[in-house]
């Protein structure tokens, strides 16, 4: 009954279900040749007709043993021909595709900010670490989130705030404004345009302040470390983040290409994602 | 080919007047520092300093931590530098540039400041005291020298007029003044006659 499958029409140099050693079932005519998955248990058996054992008057334990074999030996080829059209590499591709997009759909969503910084390569950088911004040295501490923080934040209606303390020195021999720190951060947080006066909504830009004045920081001196507080303004109709990410971009010093002169340019490069915990800032 | 003593010797100067060219064309001001550098007036304390845009006299300077405006204290562990002077803008009327001041070791402090204290705008001819704010450190100001510029758009690198007062401060005086100072109210500008 053991016949080899496929010799005419097999690729040559593969291995074959023909090769195997405890035996073989043929194969539909034109099927492809794959290693068929076993049959479970509860598979239904294919009519068997009978078979060369029978018909010579073999030894009935031999007979039964070879019986065995010859269904299980169905078995294969009856799942073989039901799934060889359909098992091919084009078709285990296009499962395996699916596979990875159903993964990243229900798991790569989730990931924290600290992932997704890693994801793309910024190095995550943390509260208490000196970061150098080019004309500047940072130092952030926390972040606060609130509705109001006088004299600095007014409360107003659908506007959230959140506070990120910082030491902020300025490393250069001259003075060089707060906007310029400002325009270095962006935080990757949802919600960022808010109402404005007159029913309008804007994103409003980060600024910084310097709590001990209680003003606006304007220009940072040079050699001077300051207590600064970055506020970052939120729509409250999102919801509060408990943690909070802020990509970070340097400047160079570098010919001013419009106006001419140096001065200390952006780079537009992130080269890290600041990652802090939220915490509520306390009332009163 | 066999170097004969004279040629060694031609060499050897050629590299050495070589090396000594460099180094003074290194020390020599370049164009683009001709090109843009000041046009320094010195002036003195009480004395009226012309420049391109018009006349600033420096009255007064004071040091202090504490500074007071519309009823607001505004307490600096730094050193405020409150500055008293008149504009009399010539021509045009114009807002009188940030003073800056520069430390002896080339720091420049000025700039926005915290707290606004522009000095305009002045009319034509009229004269304008006003008191201008600019925050610094205290270590700054010995040997420290305060610049103004003719033109709000012009800056240290700039081929424009720039009044240029000596401070004379040293350790010690700024130490002295500065363990006495009181609140200092900042005030409105006033006009105080035509020329």
């Amino acid at each position: 009954m053991s016949q080899q499958p496929g010799g005419e029409s097999g690729s040559g140099d593969q291995p074959r279900p023909g090769d195997s050693e405890v035996g073989e079932a043929t194969p539909p005519a034109g099927a492809p040749e794959f290693a068929p998955p076993a049959a479970p248990p509860s598979a239904p058996a294919p009519a068997a007709g009978p078979t060369d054992a029978d018909q010579a008057g073999a030894d009935p334990a031999a007979t039964g043993t070879a019986q065995a074999e010859e269904t299980a030996l169905e078995q294969v080829a009856w799942w073989r021909a039901l799934l060889s059209d359909l098992v091919s590499v084009r078709t285990v591709s296009i499962v395996v595709a699916l596979a990875v997009i159903l993964g990243v759909g229900v798991w790569g969503g989730g990931d924290s900010a600290t992932a997704e910084a890693e994801h793309r390569g910024l190095p995550v950088l943390k509260a208490d670490e000196k970061i150098d911004f080019g004309p500047f040295e940072a130092t952030f501490k926390k972040a606060l989130v609130g509705s109001e923080l006088s004299p600095i934040a007014v409360k107003n209606e659908g506007v959230r705030y959140y506070f990120v303390t910082a030491e902020l020195t300025n490393t250069t021999q001259e003075p060089v404004d707060s906007g310029y720190f400002t325009e270095c951060l962006e935080p990757l947080l949802e919600g960022r345009v808010v109402p404005f006066a007159g029913g309008a909504v804007y994103k409003v830009p980060l600024v910084v302040y310097r709590p001990e004045l209680g003003t606006y920081a304007a220009a940072l001196q040079p050699g001077i470390t300051y207590q600064v507080v970055v506020v970052i303004q939120q729509n409250t109709r999102t919801t509060v983040s408990d943690e909070l990410t802020v990509e970070l971009s340097g400047r160079e010093h570098r010919t001013n290409m419009v106006y001419g002169g140096e001065d200390w340019m952006p780079t537009y490069q992130a080269f890290g994602q600041l990652v802090l915990s939220v915490e509520p800032l306390a009332e009163g | 080919m066999k170097l004969s003593r004279t040629t060694l010797l031609t060499a050897v100067l050629i590299i050495a007047a070589l090396a000594i060219g460099t180094v003074v064309n290194s020390r020599l001001p370049k164009p683009d520092d001709v090109f843009s550098a000041p046009f320094v007036r010195a002036g003195t304390f009480g004395l009226v300093v012309k420049l391109r845009t018009g006349e600033v006299t420096l009255t007064s300077l004071k040091l202090t931590h504490k500074v007071s405006r519309f009823g607001t204290t505004y307490d600096n562990p730094n050193v405020w530098v409150v500055v008293n002077l008149q504009f009399t803008p010539r021509q045009r009327s114009m807002t009188l540039t940030r003073p800056s001041i520069v430390a002896a070791d080339g720091r420049r402090f000025g700039g926005d400041q915290p707290i606004a204290s522009p000095c305009g705008p002045a009319q034509p001819d009229f004269t304008l005291s006003c008191n201008l704010i600019l925050e610094t450190t205290t270590d700054a100001l010995p040997g420290a020298r305060l610049e103004i510029m003719a033109d709000p758009m012009s800056g240290p690198r700039t081929p424009d007029d720039m009044a240029v007062f000596a401070l004379d401060y040293t350790e010690q005086s700024t130490a002295a003044e500065l363990a006495t100072a009181q609140t200092i109210e900042l005030g409105s500008n006033t006009e105080i006659g035509a020329r």
